[in-house]
């Protein structure tokens, strides 16, 4: 048996490469997902860790443990306490199961005042500190000045200590000083004396990332005198525990790096074990960092594992049809000798067996290039930017067992052999006469009979519909992480399967139509074509089906990728309100205002402007900058009421409207109308839309704000006159949670320079346009050396969004999909060409020896192409443009659920259709020149001879 | 007797690789009588397929001049064996080579569309099918019909343009002796009523005295004519 499939597979080895081809890029495309899944999924995850790590400069691993003193007369209560809390961190980890990297003990004395060796006046300024012993801390710390503690002993008067250097900077204190505690007494009644032998600060490779060791920055023990870790508890036991008591904190960190997607839901709920029960002990906190990543990428995860999945089932469902269409193509070539072995007297079974072993055959082959293949894929998925667009990046790590691979290379194996073997059942039934019979019923689809193409037409708009009218549920949906409906993505699906076969049907009509009218006055060959046409349209009906769904599908996600790309990057742009933003920290009198107001002296908050003019080193290089205040500790009185919490933006109306980055359209007018409205009168502001709508305000009323200091002490009064009402505007926008409870933050724009006039110089943010180019500006401050409190960069976030693993998943998979429909066209096309061709070599020997020419033939086969795959290309377009139309704002919701200030903008872009046709109009271009090189060789007596074999 | 086809000295050379080349037709000259039933006759391998597709000028001979109605055919280009196979000849060919996507009346009319027949379509069509006895059976699509049935309806598109010359190339073949006979009885009824004249090659002896001309060809050469 292995020698007759051996030949058989053989014989047909097109067709039979063209099913390998098919499993391989199933199996591909399947193991493909899967890895990309995972993958994505864990970058989410450590995404999430990475963003807390950003906003909180903090080890997301950590587990923090802090217990506090209980005041009591009892000591002894103190004690035991302690010893409880020593028995926390081995518990934490049980719970948590995760690899331990260290724990952190800080042991601290509560808080004593302290007195330096210097101070004249004692009530000038009071100090409080605690003297600590923390684990490890000489491996984590850089000496600026100064030593290390040495060897103590408990008989030393004075014990050697270290402090931060901020301890420095804020007390005033000096290396050498010693700080004596004005309170406590050690035995014998020795005063607790420290001095300070070293200084120190964050070791450098600690601060650019927050590994291991400072759960909180080295500024935050500013308050802390450090002593030797091993030498804190023999002192602690010299003092007076009635007046200075110990207090503890752990800090556990957990290696998050192994966290697995796959027990997220576990961890969750032994984090909030731990945050719960850990204070089962009055008195004790634990906090685990990890608890809102984990719930953050909880909520996204089922929305990445729903989109992957309704990215990769058409493709899936396409590459099944295609493998089922190629095969049930072979099976049409091998019916004869079907019927002659059932003539023969073989069973059914045993035939179906054959197309069996056959299949499995391919499916094996099949499954083993499939998986590198799939492999191979996922990385290139990693490294797609946008639709059709590579770009050269690292992509993400992926890690798959071998036997998961096998798994799945061999469930698509088994779909695959299902699809070959199923349409050969039909045909190991029939004997010989009964296919003779068979073959002249040249019946209608099933399709077409049971209108199967208009009910899938009703199905999918019925649910469009229905869609249609719950933007803002699918919005809230999306938003509280359930994920899309899966059903609106199949939707679009539907429509233009629906959509293309109606559409087939209605052509059929108009050819036959055609053909009735013109019949007269069609030169023969046209004649015979049109016969060919209308005769044999079953045969052409799935290249044309699929023909058709490989345009629409191709133009619809096109818009898909187009419309979720630049709807997400234009917000981003908006959000931050221009390309780049710069905040210079600036020399301020804090320090001083701050002991004023503990000495309850009235000291108002100065700022000293850094040099503007520096930037015009830049502005060559940048389109422009500008100056711009913004402010969000503003006070609007209105109606004898105070609402707090706005956001004041002042600006130099001609530089702002030249570098803020504003959509055109969004404003009931252009967005430079009302720039020039305030430019006119100093006084003029314009005001959220949202203050309008809350208070009824009119254009022309007087508004008081106010605007405070960082301490929240109102320091200038401001009268505006409402210019206008805004509800877009560079940079703002509004927070719908928090408008939903009832804290609107109203916005307030005005004129720069009456600000300053009012309110004296505070600082403000440097925006920048760019000529596309930011490393000029990276560069510029790297020479500048100066210390930045705020760099934002837009193409950084943008950057960022295309990066995240929905968006790639998104941008990869619909490219992929692309490719591979343009592929299986191309495959499938050319066999129908090339197997309808070589059945017809008689036929055209015929044609030729009748005295029809080349020209004409050739003409033939113009004639079917156009009536084909032309107009499949024509109504493919239409379909894909209609459906982009009906189902593209509607899968934009799922991407940008968000209320916005910007409304989604549905791309349909003409350059990705023309893309796409392009690249179309090539494969056929290719195919004819293939057909015609096949035709353009036979010969008319060969042809002949064909028919007497 | 007036002369249709006339050949002079027809060769047909064959390349062999690594040998000399093949002539499967070795300088044959004869003349094709007008209004006539030619047998060529010969086993297969004769030469007698290689010989009927230069008449029909399906093919070129390499060396060699043959006439076709007194035009010496031989120097026609393509387009111009073009234009005499579509206007002046018909042809029947071995295996059944009806049009499979069209029906009897169909496949007639495609002949008389491709020779641009001037007359009454409708009428011609119902008038050849009727000839071939095929007229009942006008709306049959081919792989309703018996090979018989379809060599007939071929038969009919063969002459429905009212060539001068019908070329069939053993029209017999598959076809048991009393389906032969009857093409064969067809044939002279066409030779009487269309005044057309027929050239088929047979390797059946039995029809071998149904015509009024008869070559005999072995290894390229006549080797015998009546």
């Amino acid at each position: 048996m292995f020698t007759f499939i051996k030949n058989k597979l053989l014989h047909k080895r097109w067709l039979n490469l063209c099913i390998l081809i098919g499993i391989i890029l199933l199996t591909g495309i399947f193991i493909c997902g899967q890895l990309y899944m995972d993958a994505g999924l864990k970058r989410t995850l450590q995404k999430k860790f990475s963003d807390y790590m950003r906003t909180n400069n903090q080890n997301p691993g950590v587990v923090s443990v802090s217990a506090k003193y209980i005041y009591g007369e009892d000591t002894s209560i103190n004690s035991a306490f302690f010893g409880e809390v020593e028995k926390i961190p081995p518990k934490i980890e049980q719970t948590m199961q995760l690899p331990v990297k260290s724990t952190i003990a800080y042991r601290a004395s509560m808080k004593g005042l302290v007195k330096g060796t210097y101070e004249k006046d004692e009530s000038v300024w009071k100090k409080y500190m605690e003297f600590a012993g923390m684990t490890d801390l000489e491996q984590h710390i850089d000496l600026i000045s100064g030593t290390l503690f040495g060897e103590q002993s408990c008989e030393d008067d004075v014990i050697e200590c270290v402090v931060s250097k901020h301890t420095l900077d804020t007390y005033g204190f000096i290396l050498g000083e010693e700080i004596t505690f004005a309170q406590v007494n050690r035995t014998n009644d020795r005063p607790l004396k420290f001095k300070i032998v070293g200084v120190f600060k964050e070791k450098s490779e600690d601060a650019s990332e927050p590994e291991y060791y400072w759960v909180n920055p080295v500024s935050y023990y500013e308050d802390s005198i450090f002593v030797r870790e091993d030498f804190f508890p023999l002192l602690m036991e010299q003092v007076n525990k009635e007046q200075l008591e110990v207090k503890t904190n752990f800090f556990v960190f957990f290696d998050y790096k192994a966290v697995e997607p796959s027990n997220i839901n576990k961890l969750i709920q032994s984090a909030e074990l731990i945050n719960e029960t850990g204070g089962e002990l009055e008195k004790v906190k634990c906090s685990c960092a990890m608890l809102n990543s984990l719930k953050a990428y909880d909520a996204e995860d089922e929305k990445l594992c729903a989109t992957m999945w309704i990215l990769q089932v058409p493709m899936i469902l396409l590459l099944l049809v295609f493998i089922y269409m190629v095969s049930k193509q072979m099976l049409e070539l091998e019916q004869n000798e079907i019927a002659m072995l059932k003539s023969r007297g073989v069973s059914k079974g045993q035939v179906v067996q054959v197309y069996l072993f056959q299949s499995s055959l391919l499916a094996l082959a099949g499954g083993i290039l499939g998986i590198p293949l799939g492999y191979y894929l996922c990385i290139m998925l990693g490294s797609t930017n946008s639709f059709m667009n590579f770009v050269n990046r690292t992509s993400f790590q992926i890690d798959c067992s071998a036997l998961r691979l096998i798994a799945y290379a061999v469930l698509a194996g088994i779909v695959s052999v299902a699809f070959i073997t199923l349409p050969v059942i039909r045909y190991a039934k029939l004997s010989i006469i009964e296919l003779k019979q068979n073959n002249k019923n040249n019946t209608q689809p099933v399709w077409r009979k049971f209108f199967l193409d208009f009910i899938l037409f009703a199905i999918s708009i019925y649910y469009w519909k229905v869609f249609s009218g719950q933007e803002d549920y699918i919005a809230q949906q999306v938003i509280s992480g359930k994920g899309t409906n899966s059903i609106l993505f199949l939707d679009s699906s539907i429509f233009m399967l629906g959509a293309g076969l109606i559409s087939l049907r209605i052509i059929k009509i108009l050819v036959q139509l055609f053909f009735l009218i013109f019949k007269k006055r069609l030169p023969a060959f046209l004649y015979a074509a049109f016969m060919q046409i209308m005769r044999t349209e079953r045969k052409y009906i799935f290249t044309s089906t699929f023909m058709i769904l490989t345009i629409a599908m191709g133009i619809f996600h096109a818009n898909v990728a187009a419309t979720i790309n630049k709807n997400s990057e234009e917000r981003i742009r908006y959000n931050l309100g221009t390309d780049f933003i710069l905040q210079e920290k600036w020399k301020d009198n804090l320090i001083q205002v701050r002991k004023a107001k503990t000495d309850g002296k009235q000291l108002d908050v100065a700022y000293e402007e850094p040099d503007f003019t520096k930037y015009d080193a830049l502005r060559d290089e940048v389109e422009s900058i500008t100056k711009v205040i913004i402010d969000d500790r503003v006070i609007i009185n209105y109606n004898n009421r105070k609402y707090e919490g706005n956001r004041l933006m002042a600006i130099d109306t001609k530089e702002f409207g030249e570098t803020a980055w504003m959509k055109d359209g969004v404003l009931d007018k252009h967005w430079y109308e009302y720039l020039n409205i305030i430019s006119q009168e100093p006084d003029a502001i314009l005001v959220s839309k949202n203050f309008q709508k809350k208070f009824n305000a009119k254009i022309g009323e007087q508004l008081v704000y106010t605007r405070q200091d960082v301490f929240n002490r109102e320091t200038s009064v401001h009268k505006g006159i409402i210019r206008g009402f805004i509800d877009a505007w560079p940079g703002f926008y509004i927070n719908e949670d928090t408008e939903k409870e009832g804290k609107s933050q109203y916005l307030i724009i005005t004129n720069y320079a009456k600000i300053v006039y009012d309110s004296g110089i505070t600082p403000y943010e440097v925006w920048i346009k760019t000529k596309g180019n930011t490393d000029c500006i990276y560069d510029y401050l790297e020479n500048q050396g100066k210390q930045y409190i705020k760099t934002e960069d837009a193409n950084v976030y943008v950057t960022e969004n295309k990066n995240s693993a929905l968006f790639q998943a998104t941008n990869g998979f619909l490219t992929m999909s692309y490719m591979i429909t343009l592929l299986l066209c191309t495959v499938g096309f050319l066999i129908f060409w090339i197997l309808s061709i070589r059945q017809r070599e008689l036929i055209f020997g015929i044609y030729r020896a009748m005295g029809i020419s080349m020209k004409e033939i050739i003409g033939i086969l113009i004639t079917e192409h156009l009536f084909s795959s032309v107009l499949s290309i024509l109504i493919g377009s239409i379909v894909g443009i209609i459906s982009s139309e009906l189902f593209v704002p509607l899968i934009g919701i799922a991407y940008s659920p968000e209320k916005h200030p910007l409304p989604l903008e549905i791309v349909n872009s003409g350059q990705e259709v023309m893309k796409i046709l392009g690249n179309i109009s090539v494969v056929l271009v290719v195919c004819i020149i293939v057909l015609g090189f096949i035709i353009s060789k036979f010969k008319i007596t060969q042809a002949l001879l064909l028919g007497e074999d | 007797m007036e002369t249709i086809i006339k050949t002079e000295n027809i060769k047909k050379c064959f390349p062999v690789f690594g040998a000399d080349d093949f002539y499967a037709l070795k300088g044959l000259s004869m003349e094709i009588p007008k209004g006539e039933l030619t047998i060529l006759k010969g086993r297969s391998g004769s030469g007698k397929t290689t010989l009927l597709n230069m008449l029909s000028a399906l093919d070129t001979p390499s060396e060699g001049k043959i006439y076709f109605d007194g035009n010496e055919i031989t120097k026609y280009n393509a387009n111009g064996r073009e234009k005499l196979r579509r206007y002046e000849i018909g042809y029947i060919f071995q295996t059944v080579a009806l049009l499979p996507v069209m029906n009897a009346y169909e496949n007639v009319e495609f002949g008389l569309r491709l020779a641009k027949f001037k007359g009454n379509y409708d009428q011609r069509i119902k008038e050849c099918l009727e000839q071939v006895g095929m007229e009942k059976r006008m709306k049959h699509m081919p792989y309703e019909m018996s090979g018989g049935e379809q060599q007939r309806v071929a038969i009919a598109r063969a002459i429905a343009h009212k060539p001068k010359v019908i070329f069939a190339d053993e029209p017999t073949a598959s076809l048991d002796s009393t389906m032969s006979l009857q093409v064969v009885k067809v044939f002279k009824e066409l030779i009487q009523k269309e005044k057309v004249t027929i050239v088929m090659t047979t390797h059946d002896t039995d029809l071998m005295d149904v015509g009024s001309k008869l070559y005999e060809l072995e290894d390229g050469e006549i080797i015998g004519s009546k």
